[in-house]
């Protein structure tokens, strides 16, 4: 029996939460930690529409929240991520390595941009430098990571598929 | 007639071999009757060596087949043999470098009735915009809300979140993490702010015309849950320029200082978790020093500097006595 996409998805949001929490994750050269679960939301929002990219953007910033030992701002952002994705896929002309490389790239950055603005309203003032320095080389680092997977779970029947 | 012509018989050597046989048994009898009792084997040596080396060679040959029959076998075992060893080799390594880090870790002087829990790190922030370790000890353990995370070096952060078997603690250079700190120069204090990168800001210091580049900071004890005195870091950047060691803060009206923490926040493996709330600081031991010579003058100074009952330079907070067993992570 094939498994389906979302089943896949599934399976693989815990997976990759365990990935971010290591040091298998920080990238060599910028010490910047990749953001795996953010790629599977995005996916999940482009692949199967905003409903299933929220409660798939729930769960993995939920988890990533309860990773870090409280609040719920990652929660929100990853919700808002695959809602945003999804409803972003019928506007897309075709889904291809850019046009996912850049959706991967401006909600990376976005979702920066969200923790920072959270940040910074808890009177945190030096999260601009921070931000500044990090969402480029994170962004990218993400679109490509959304391009690999895209070329794996691109391939898996969605769920209605199955059902047919 | 037919005339036959014998051939010519063919004669052994009877007398040839008689004499050769006598010159032998006199040779013999004259070195039997001088002591040579081995002379035969002299005589022989050549041949048997001779011998030895063809046999010798053929029973090696045998031997090599006989081997090669089980070579693939051996090879295979031997292999396996290797591979053990060497995991072994290695885990016995990792081993060693624990026990390292765990005998520095113990080397702490707690204050009297302090437990300690040591940890083990099990796990990072899965982002970039906070900076917390994971532990691998939580509640059942002894960890508390509050609690002091330390190393040998000085502070690592606060515990923030707890469940059962695994505690979270928010570094210093954690965003959420504010830490009373004192001047070590100047002895006016400060607030240091993480910020989620290295280097933790300095945030409400008295007379900060005062703070120069390179001074070291320490806990203030303020607030009652960080004890006072443990390292914290020093002074290594105004804004985002490095500055030089020594170099006054004045260039700004609200001048923002970096902190470069004590610890190796990166490096981090076991580290020591104290109970919030303690009013005296663990403190690390002295480096070692080369011992001085004997001298009976020295040594009555050192006992009058020393006085009746403790050592000289011994921290009041840091009593001698009974050390309470640190407990280790299960």
């Amino acid at each position: 029996m094939p498994i389906t996409l979302v089943q896949a998805l599934w399976l693989l949001i815990p997976v990759a939460l365990v990935w971010q929490t290591s040091d298998l994750a920080v990238l060599p050269y910028f010490h910047w930690r990749l953001d795996p679960t953010l790629a599977l939301v995005i996916l999940a929002g482009l692949l199967l529409g905003p409903r299933h990219g929220v409660w798939f953007g729930l769960a993995a910033g939920a988890g990533q929240d309860l990773l870090i030992g409280g609040g719920l701002v990652y929660g929100l952002t990853k919700g808002l991520a695959g809602l945003v994705a999804g409803l972003a896929q019928p506007q897309i002309y075709r889904l291809d390595a850019l046009s996912l490389a850049l959706v991967g790239l401006i909600w990376t950055i976005g979702e920066g941009l969200l923790v920072a603005l959270y940040l910074f309203a808890q009177g945190r003032t030096a999260v601009w430098d921070h931000f500044a320095a990090q969402s480029l080389p994170l962004g990218l680092a993400n679109a490509v990571l959304i391009v690999l997977l895209y070329a794996w779970l691109g391939r898996l029947p969605p769920p209605e598929a199955r059902e047919t | 007639m037919q005339s036959h012509k014998r051939a010519p018989q063919r004669r052994l050597p009877f007398r040839e071999a008689f004499f050769l046989a006598a010159l032998l048994g006199a040779a013999v009898a004259v070195s039997w009757a001088s002591g040579r009792t081995m002379v035969l084997n002299e005589i022989f040596a050549p041949v048997l060596g001779a011998v030895e080396h063809v046999t010798g060679a053929w029973n090696r040959s045998v031997d090599r087949v006989k081997a090669l029959q089980t070579l693939e076998a051996d090879n295979h075992v031997l292999r396996q043999r290797v591979e053990e060893l060497e995991s072994q080799s290695s885990a016995y390594g990792e081993q060693y470098a624990e026990n390292a880090r765990l005998h520095e870790l113990l080397k702490m002087q707690m204050p009297p009735d302090v437990e300690p829990i040591i940890a083990r790190v099990i796990g990072r922030n899965p982002d970039n915009w906070h900076q917390r370790l994971v532990l691998d000890v939580g509640s059942a353990g002894g960890v508390r809300l509050n609690g002091v995370a330390v190393t040998r070096r000085g502070l690592i952060g606060r515990v923030v979140a707890v469940s059962s078997n695994t505690a979270n603690v928010a570094l210093v250079t954690d965003p959420a993490s504010s830490v009373s700190v004192l001047n070590t120069r100047t002895r006016s204090a400060g607030v240091m702010q993480g910020q989620g990168d290295a280097w933790p800001a300095l945030r409400y210091m008295e007379q900060p015309e005062k703070w120069k580049m390179g001074d070291r900071l320490i806990t203030s004890g303020f607030g009652g849950t960080i004890p006072k005195g443990l390292p914290v870091g020093k002074i290594v950047r105004l804004k985002n320029e490095k500055g030089a060691p020594g170099a006054p803060v004045q260039a700004l009206l609200f001048p923002e200082l970096r902190v470069a923490a004590a610890v190796d926040l990166d490096k981090l493996e076991e580290i020591l978790v104290l109970p919030p709330g303690l009013t005296a600081v663990p403190t690390p031991p002295p480096p070692p020093s080369p011992k001085p010579k004997p001298s009976p003058s020295a040594g009555a100074k050192a006992r009058g500097a020393a006085g009746p009952g403790g050592a000289a330079g011994a921290r009041p907070t840091a009593r001698p006595g009974p050390r309470p067993s640190p407990r280790k992570s299960p």
